[in-house]
Formats: structure tokens, sequence, C-alpha cells
């Protein structure tokens, strides 16, 4: 105890040089606090958006092998997919079926490529319609046949308005050319990242210019009540899946493969196609592609055999979430490389502490003061210089961090992704507060160490002959 | 039972390839409630010997005894626990902590190690030796607000208040002017007398060393002369 008063006394003594000592830890505090809840909010919000831009958190597809050799992705029968809920006793919120259509869009001498056009069952998935931000138009007359809805930019593009009748060019799943006319019912604010040019329709027309039956569609997502509980139920159903039915093996994918898987374009098709290609055949992906997903073609003799594949949000992120590690990797190197470098300036500084009281730690040798106890208030001042940087350095996190989160980035429609509500959200990254507090000290007891123990090394009588 | 007891003590320091003879065989011994001046002139050993009667230095050869304790075989740890209890040191240049006041400064002994009193008790103890040593109206000045007499008094104060057997003090008038300096001196004798604790300082200044009672004169590392029993030796090698 007596030591700590002595050590908090001594640091506040050079008042200046202990802030700008613990000001230098703050930066670097500061620097990974605030990396750490930013990006830990972003992704966050990029969970929650993505799943509500695709009506779920875990996603079943299916391939189905034609007679002619080639590959459907269609799910004919619910079934299975209804029974592994019920058995598995699977808390969702909402399931949602959807068809996705991608082709061109035609008005007039106008013309929008590579649009994507989700078929959607709204009866049984109410809320998807509720979330959209509707721009102009109505979306009363949306499950009315060959109606659709798009985003307020493609209609830009178009130069039409809400009502007016377009032509939509697509291919069936089987990979013939489809065309038929759609009135636009409504436009809606699009998201820049996922879906350049996107709109929505009911399933049953959507099906129909794909070549699929009513009932029939090609993704099956379920929206879980609690976001958390994705992993272990992602692998609940894929191990329910896999005892029942052929199902491709789990991957991650990132967002040029859902695009890919999308249909979205042939260049992400190839950039695909490369960077799979050294993979082993028994990468789903090459499968998925070798099955004619992307046009090839396998034995007609397979003809009939379905696999079925599950992923999640998680699975679609990878990518982005290494991104994100990657970023948070890197500012920690950069918070250990700037903490190295406060190291040097810790153990220098403490260097020329230790010659300032040369004679005074001699006196209070002399007074009776023990070896370990100058050591003990030396690395305590330490560590109360690493304590104050670090407390500095989360407080000032906190603080930049949530004011950031109050900036509105509403213009800003390609980070829509990142958004919650046209903000950034920064998240208290507890994890990195309670480490910081921990490594911070730990750290300046070592660069202080040292010359710590030389100041309690020194002999009085030296100490107490110099006469300065 | 001589309080500090000297006997055959050498000292040499290491210099370069060679060695310092800084005291070349020195005895004598200090009774309890003495006020007894070391003299010399300047490298006639005064420090050294003042330091390992401290304890903060050791003889190359011969024994100091506290108490009728030898002290030689004792590791750093206990000469500091012993140094605590039984000994006071004023210094030369006073060596106040500078951001302490008088009052904290005088108290700073007492957080190295246990207390022997309550703190009510405590606090009346500092406040009687700062009235002892006539600084009342400075209990709360820093050391930088004093003067270099008040200082010293301070230290006085400082030496004093782990309540030890023997206090030293090298050479503590060498920084201030000669009547300041006989002041403090006087100050240290009445303490002497009021307390019965024993005085050891060093000074080569002659009339300082007449207040003594006792006087042990060195020159050249050996003893010249002691008033006590009398040895006046001439310093032959
Ligand atoms: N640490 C040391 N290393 C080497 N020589 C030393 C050391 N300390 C003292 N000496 C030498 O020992 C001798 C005695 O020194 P000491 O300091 O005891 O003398 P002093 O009587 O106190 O002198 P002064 O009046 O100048 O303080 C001197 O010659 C000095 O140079
Ligand atoms: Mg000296």
């Amino acid at each position: 105890m007596k030591s700590f008063k002595i050590a908090s006394r001594n640091i506040m003594r050079e008042k200046k040089r202990t802030f700008l000592l613990a000001g230098a830890i703050a930066f670097g505090v500061l620097i990974i606090i605030l990396l750490n809840g930013l990006s830990q909010g972003l992704v966050g919000n990029i969970k929650d958006n993505l799943s509500h831009l695709l009506s779920g958190h875990i996603f079943i597809s299916a391939d189905e092998i034609l007679p002619t050799g080639l590959a459907e992705e269609v799910i004919r029968d619910d079934k299975l997919l209804k029974d592994a809920l019920k058995d598995l006793e699977i808390p969702y919120q909402s399931i949602s079926t959807r068809s996705s259509a991608t082709g061109e869009i035609i008005f007039g001498s106008k013309t929008v490529r590579r649009i994507d056009i989700d078929g959607v069952d709204f009866d049984q998935d109410p809320d998807f319609l509720k979330s959209l931000n509707i721009v102009s138009g109505s979306l009363d007359t949306i499950n009315e046949p060959n109606h659709i809805i798009i985003t307020d930019k493609t209609a830009q593009k178009l130069n039409i308005e809400a009502g007016e009748e377009v032509l939509f060019k697509t291919t069936t799943t089987t990979g013939q050319n489809n065309v038929d006319s759609f009135i636009v019912s409504a436009t809606f604010k699009g998201n820049e990242i996922i879906d350049v040019d996107a709109g929505y329709g009911n399933l049953a027309s959507i099906n129909r210019i794909i070549n699929l039956r009513d009932k029939e569609f090609q993704t099956f997502s379920i929206m879980l009540k609690d976001m958390e509980d994705m992993e272990g139920f992602t692998d609940k159903i894929y191990s329910y899946m896999e005892e029942r039915v052929k199902v491709a093996e789990r991957f991650r994918i990132d967002f040029s493969d859902i695009e890919a898987m999308m249909n979205f374009s042939d260049d992400d098709e190839e950039k695909t196609d490369e960077e799979e290609s050294d993979e082993e055949d028994e990468n789903p992906l090459t499968k998925m592609m070798a099955m004619g997903m992307f046009g090839g073609k396998v034995d007609p003799a397979r003809a009939g055999e379905i696999t079925y594949s599950v992923t999640n949000i998680n699975d679609m992120l990878s990518i982005i979430f290494s991104v994100i590690s990657a970023i948070n990797f890197t500012a920690t190197v950069i918070f250990f490389i700037l903490i190295i470098i406060i190291m040097v300036g810790i153990t220098n500084t403490f260097r020329m502490v230790l010659i300032e009281r040369f004679k005074e730690i001699g006196t209070m040798r002399a007074m009776g003061m023990q070896r370990p106890i100058v050591l003990r208030i030396f690395l305590l001042e330490a560590i109360f210089i690493g304590l104050l940087g670090s407390f500095m350095g989360i407080a000032l996190g906190i603080l930049i961090g949530n004011a950031f989160s109050l900036i509105s980035f509403a213009d800003f429609n390609f980070l829509s992704l990142f958004l919650y509500k046209d903000h950034f959200t920064y998240s208290l990254p507890v994890a990195g507060m309670v480490s910081t507090l921990i490594i911070i000290p730990i750290l300046c007891i070592i660069a202080a160490f040292f010359p710590s123990r030389k100041a309690s090394k020194i002999d009085p009588a030296k100490a107490l002959s110099t006469n300065f | 039972m001589s309080i500090v007891s000297l006997s055959n003590v050498k000292k040499n320091y290491p210099l370069g390839k060679t060695e310092v003879k800084a005291v070349k065989g020195v005895s004598f011994e200090v009774e309890k409630g003495d006020f007894i001046s070391i003299a010399g002139p300047s490298g006639s050993g005064k420090s050294t010997i003042l330091n390992m009667i401290g304890l903060i230095d050791t003889p190359t050869e011969g024994e100091v005894s506290i108490e009728g304790a030898v002290t030689s075989h004792l590791n750093d740890r206990q000469l500091t626990t012993l140094r605590h209890k039984t000994i006071g040191f004023i210094f030369q240049s006073f060596n106040l902590i500078p951001v302490l006041n008088v009052y904290e400064n005088i108290d700073f002994p007492l957080l190295l190690g246990k207390i022997p009193f309550s703190k009510a008790e405590k606090e009346e103890w500092i406040n009687f030796l700062i009235e002892e040593v006539g600084l009342t109206e400075w209990r709360n000045h820093r050391p930088n607000e004093l003067s270099g007499g008040q200082r010293q008094r301070v230290a006085i104060a400082r030496a004093l208040v782990t309540k030890p057997k023997i206090v030293l003090a090298d050479e503590p008038t060498a920084n201030l002017d000669s009547k300041t300096g006989e002041a403090i001196i006087e100050l240290m004798k009445k303490i002497n007398k009021e307390i019965d604790t024993t005085f050891i300082f060093s000074t080569h200044d002659p009339t300082i060393v007449s207040i003594a009672d006792h006087i042990i004169r060195l020159q050249d590392g050996l003893i010249t002369e002691d008033s006590k029993t009398g040895i006046s030796a001439g310093a032959s090698r």
C-alpha cells in the first residue's frame, strides 16, 4: 500500500512526461478499440442487413440432373425441409421460398442488363415487403400475375414510372431464352452492394418465366428467431439432410460466388472458375459447375439425381469476415509495432528516471527502504502509466467510435450493407478492452524492468557520495 | 556496552587496477548519548567511516558492531532493517523529497517499515519534532520554499522520526553559512540532551568541532586523536 502511495506520487512529479508516455499508449489503444468496435458493429450490420435482404439466415437449395445431362436448380417438394424444421424443433421467425431470374429489362430503346428478379412467396413471408423502402407506386398489386417491383435506380435507368409495362428477358432453369412482359407496380430504394439492379415479383410469376411450376422454388430461406444460433442449427439441418438425401459438402463462399450462384454474370463465372480450378474435385462449387449449373453437362445416366446444399449468412460472408479480420490483424500488428516503440520509450524514460532519482533512491535506501520495494515502486509507476494510457485510449476510442456512428451516411448508397439506419454501428469491444487492460500493463512492466532492477541495486553509499 | 564499536576497521576502494586505502585500521567506541564529532581534512576518511557505521557500506576488514552486535555477517535485507530501526541520517545536501511538504518529509521514513505507534501518536510525535526544530509555521511548505538552515532542520526531524538510537550526520553544516551551521549543531546538541539520542557528525570546521563532547580526529585514514581515550598518535604508516 505504501509503495502504491509513493509510486502514484512519483508519476505525478513529471506530469508532462507521464502524459506523453500515457498519451502514446492511448493512441495505440485508441486505434485498436476504435477499429475493433467498428468492425464488430460492421459484422453485425452486414449479417442483419443480409438476412433481411435474403430473407433468412440459413439457405437450402438443390440441383437436379435432367435427362439431358444438364442440371436444374430447383426444389420441387418442400416436405423434407418442413420436416427438418419440425423434427429439429428449429425456432424460426419465418421461412421463405424463392426463385431467381436473371436477365435484362427492356423498355423502349432502353435496356438494363444483368438484373436479378427474385420470386418471393409474399403470403408466406409478409414481413419482407414491409422491410422494403418504397419510393413510388404501391404494393397492392404485387401478387397479381406478371407484376414486379424494381429499384428506383433501375427505374431511372429505364426512365419509367411505376405502373408502366416492361419486357423481361431471361433464361429458364434449363438454359432456354424466355421473354415476357411485366408491370412495374412500385419502385424501392436499392442496396448497391448486393443488387446493382434488382427486383422482386411474386413467386408464381417468376417461376413461370424460368419454367418452374407454381409451387416449386429454388431457395428455401429460414429466418431464425435468434441469429446467434445460426451455426448450430445449420449444422443440425445439414446432418439431418445428409442422413436422408445427397447434400453437397458445406463450403464458404464469398460475394462473387453468391453472384455466380445467382447467375449474375459470365465474367464472375469465369473468375470463379479460375479461382476454384486448382481446388480438388470434391469442391462443391466445381461439382456444381460440373453438374451443369453454369452450363456444363454431366452423364445423362445420372438424371434425377438431386444434390442439396445448405449455407448460411456466415458462409456467404466468410470472405468479408476474413477481410475484416485481416484489417483487425493489421491494426493489431500496427498496434504492437507502436507499442514496441513506446516500450523503448518507457525503457529510456525509466533509465532517465533512474539517473534523476539516483540520490533520492540512495537516501531512501539509507533511511531503510528495502531493495524489492524500490523495484516495486518503479514497476508500479510503469503499470500506472500503462493503465492511464489504456484507460485514456479506451475512453477516446469509445468516444470517437460513438461520435462516428452519429454521422449519417444516407447519401452513400454503396455503404448501405454496412449501415444500420444509415449509420455505422460502434459496438463495445469488450474482449479488446479487457485484453488491452491486461496486456499493456504487462508490456509496461517488461519495458521498465531492467532500469527498475538497476534502481533497486543502487549502492546507497555511492548514490549519496555524488554531490549534486 | 558501547552503542557503536569499530575494531581495526579498514576500507579499500578499487581504483582502476590499484586500490585506494580510504580507512587504514580504525578502532573506537561510541557510548550511548554521546555527541561525537569526527573531524579531519578532506579525504581523511570521515564519510567512509560514517557510511560503515550507518551500514550503507561494509568494511574490507575489521568489524563494526551496533549495540554490541557484529554486523559483518548480515545480508542487505537485514542491514536495511537494522538501519531503519536504529539509525537516522542527516545529509550534507539535506536530501529532502522535493514533492513532499515538511510534515510529509518527516513522515516519510515511517512509510518504510513497521510503525511502532498509532496514527494519533504518530501525528503528535511529528508535530513535537516540528516544534522542536522550530518549523511549526512551515509545516505545510515544500523544501524549495525553505532556507538551507530550515531544510537541515527538516532533515534533523526526519532523522529522528523513527526514534533511532544513533543519528549520523556527514558534514551537516557544509552547505550552510557558519552562523546557521553552528545553530544546527546547537540544535542537534539540544535534542541529544533532551531525548538521549547518540549523534555522530563529521566536519572539518574547527568551531563546530569544539561543540562536540567527544572528538575523533582523522588524518589520512587513521585516528590521530580520540578525546575520550586520550589517545593521540602520530599518523604513521
Ligand atoms: N567509492 C569510492 N571509490 C574510490 N575511492 C573512494 C570512494 N569513496 C571514497 N574514496 C576515497 O577514499 C578516501 C576517503 O574518502 P572520504 O570520502 O571518506 O573522505 P572525507 O574525509 O569524507 O572527505 P571530504 O571531507 O572531502 O568529504 C578519499 O581518498 C577518496 O578519494
Ligand atoms: Mg566526506
